[in-house]
């Protein structure tokens, strides 16, 4: 049906809103950044008046930036790809093996979505200060204790489970009697199929590890480990710098996060989709 | 090639029996329909020559070599599925020469194999497309041909033809046949469709609840049941089963029906008197007379079922339901009286209680 003139105002209207609402924040922070005069904390400019580069530049060179970015992707990424990976072989086993006590494991590891990080740091931090038989050594300090505790996350296995449950058995059979074991099945036949589901996993699994601030805080006391976020905390309460630094920073944070989107986006979209008509 | 034995098998789900002491044996190149209703486990036995399903006793052997504890992969075994099971992220080819791969075989040994079955399937134009831009039949030849590249021992068929619309069916089911005939493989086809069992099978095994109620060629098990479940669950329309109790007179031993008519069985010696009976007459055996006669018995035609090669007469006699069935047209029509002849030689004679059988001295 063809819509009338009104019609497509009201609708021109409210995309417009729409944008304005998810872009006029970002926006700000970008016209921000890019300002040369200063503006007052907690302030934000619409455009950008005498644009440069400069912000920018100090947050790289004297604010040193680039550790806490490269400790940031560093994290990110052997985390997302381990968290990935441990949840399709979970989710894996939850969707297609029969074994005795399965509901109860899906359960306990669906029940860990329910605790809050505040709840589990205290015994994290004991955990990660515990000394490793044979190693005699924690490993508090380290990327290790960034990465370990958010390789299992429950969502991810979830999420992975249920798109698994959907793949017809006949394929498996098929490939089990073409041959193929165990792992081949899984990597041959069933993580293929569930690459949508991946892509999803993977955006929501990175995002949630970037934005990690209470792990990074309680898992190392080493500045030069610092992620972005527990910098930026850092920075939000330095007196001396100025905003449209501390904002620039942000932006170089936000980055990553659209870049991935950006790349794994019909993934994305194609998993969200499907799982709104498996039904 | 390869023969299938099975000796014994059970299989349980829990406390559930499937399967209950099947032994079978198909010889080396022969075609064999497993068929039977939905749940007479049919799938679970090919599942267990397969190696998908675990026996809970007895054993499997294919070529002599007991297999029971083998995986599917040791089996020399190809199978071929209900759903296709092809896998979607693979083209056509890749499909075909998956199994070869996984084998550890040459790449361009595996591209000549999966070119050689699909000239012979006709999927060459198709070796690139992927499982989703084909066609319902295509797809059951690429997963044909899937089974063909390997050039195992024995092929096993699940119900291959049952997501195809009836013209493609038949056509597939002549493809079928004719692959056997040129490879000469050991084939076991799983279906409920007795037309699929009859046209394709050499043997046929008929399962009811987990047991064998029958095995034999064909035309054995439709000429020669030994009870009514195979009799009635082989043949379209079903064969009429008539309540009926024997009269002897003389050495001549004859069925009364429920309608008072008085039907020939033959010797007296086969039967007592007063023995319930079910009178069983294949529609195709059913004469048809207009109006009343002796000897037959007195119906109502209730519909006429007209495909243009057959003709069926469904008729109400006086407390049962008669049908038959002819190659010629014929001018009758709903409401017409009629008597219904059977041909006495054709008649087969089951014990009303239990179903079994009642062999007549003219059966054999």
């Amino acid at each position: 049906m063809k819509m009338t003139l009104p019609q497509r105002i009201a609708r021109g209207l409210v995309y417009a809103l729409l944008l304005i609402v998810f872009c006029g924040p970002f926006w700000g922070i970008l016209a921000t950044a890019f300002t040369k005069n200063t503006v007052q904390p907690g302030q934000l400019v619409l455009w950008p008046s005498n644009p440069t580069f400069d912000h920018f530049i100090y947050a790289w060179s004297e604010v040193k930036i680039w550790i806490y970015l490269f400790n940031s992707l560093f994290v990110v990424a052997i985390a997302t790809v381990l968290q990935t990976f441990v949840s399709a072989l979970a989710a894996y086993a939850l969707a297609r093996k029969r074994f005795r006590g399965a509901a109860i494991v899906s359960l306990a590891i669906i029940s860990t979505m329910m605790l809050p990080d505040e709840v589990i740091a205290i015994p994290l931090y004991l955990i990660l200060h515990a000394e490793l038989p044979l190693l005699h050594t924690s490993i508090y300090n380290t990327y290790a204790a960034m990465i370990l505790p958010v390789v299992g996350w429950a969502f991810s296995v979830f999420l992975l489970t249920e798109f698994m449950k959907a793949i017809p058995r006949d394929l498996e059979d098929a490939a089990r009697v073409d041959g193929a074991n165990e792992l081949q099945i899984f990597w041959r036949v069933v993580l293929p199929l569930v690459r949508p589901a991946l892509g999803t996993a993977t955006i929501f699994g990175f995002l949630m590890i970037w934005d990690q601030y209470l792990l990074p805080l309680i898992a190392v006391d080493d500045r030069n480990l610092y992620t972005l976020p527990v910098i930026l905390r850092s920075l939000r309460v330095d007196e001396v710098l100025q905003q449209n630094i501390f904002i620039a920073v942000t932006v170089v944070a936000t980055v990553p996060c659209i870049v991935v989107y950006l790349l794994l986006q019909k993934q994305f979209n194609r998993g969200l989709m499907s799982g709104a008509v498996k039904g | 090639m390869g023969s299938v034995s099975l000796h014994n098998v059970n299989k349980s789900f829990k406390a559930v029996d499937v399967i209950h002491d099947v032994a079978l044996e198909i010889e080396d190149g022969e075609f064999c329909v497993l068929i039977g209703p939905s749940g007479s486990g049919k799938s679970t036995l090919l599942r267990i020559i397969a190696g998908l399903e675990e026996v809970s006793s007895g054993t499997v052997s294919i070529n002599g070599k007991d297999v029971t504890e083998l995986a599917p992969k040791q089996r020399d075994i190809a199978m071929v599925f209900q759903t296709y099971a092809l896998y979607p992220q693979m083209t056509v080819a890749e499909n075909m020469g998956f199994a070869l791969k996984l084998a550890g075989m040459p790449k361009a040994e595996i591209a000549e194999k999966v070119k050689q079955t699909a000239r012979m399937l006709e999927l060459e134009p198709l070796l690139d497309r992927l499982p989703k831009a084909l066609s319902g039949g295509q797809r059951q030849r690429v997963s044909m041909g899937r089974a063909i590249v390997r050039d195992p021992s024995v092929f096993l068929f699940d119900e291959p033809l049952s997501n195809l619309d009836a013209k493609l069916r038949v056509q597939v089911r002549g493809e079928i046949a004719d692959l056997h005939k040129r490879l000469g493989t050991t084939s076991i086809y799983v279906t409920h469709d007795q037309v699929e069992a009859m046209t394709l099978g050499q043997k046929i095994v008929v399962l009811r609840d987990g047991r064998v109620e029958q095995a034999g060629p064909p035309l054995t098990l439709y000429n020669d049941p030994v009870n009514t479940f195979v009799a009635s669950f082989l043949g379209t329309p079903s064969i009429n089963l008539i309540e009926a109790r024997v009269e002897l007179n003389g050495g001549e031993a004859a069925a009364r029906l429920m309608d008072g008519a008085l039907l020939p069985l033959g010797a007296a010696q086969d039967f007592t008197e007063g023995q319930a009976i079910l009178y069983g007459i294949r529609p195709e055996h059913v004469g048809i007379v207009a109006g009343r006669q002796e000897g037959g018995i007195a119906a109502t035609i209730h519909a006429v079922e007209n495909t243009g090669s057959d003709m069926v007469i469904l008729s109400d006699a006086q407390g049962f339901r008669v049908s038959a069935a002819f190659k010629e047209q014929r001018p009758l029509e709903a409401g017409q009286i009629v008597t219904l002849i059977p041909d006495h030689s054709k008649v087969r004679v089951f014990d009303a209680e239990s179903g079994k059988r009642i062999r007549r001295r003219e059966d054999s």
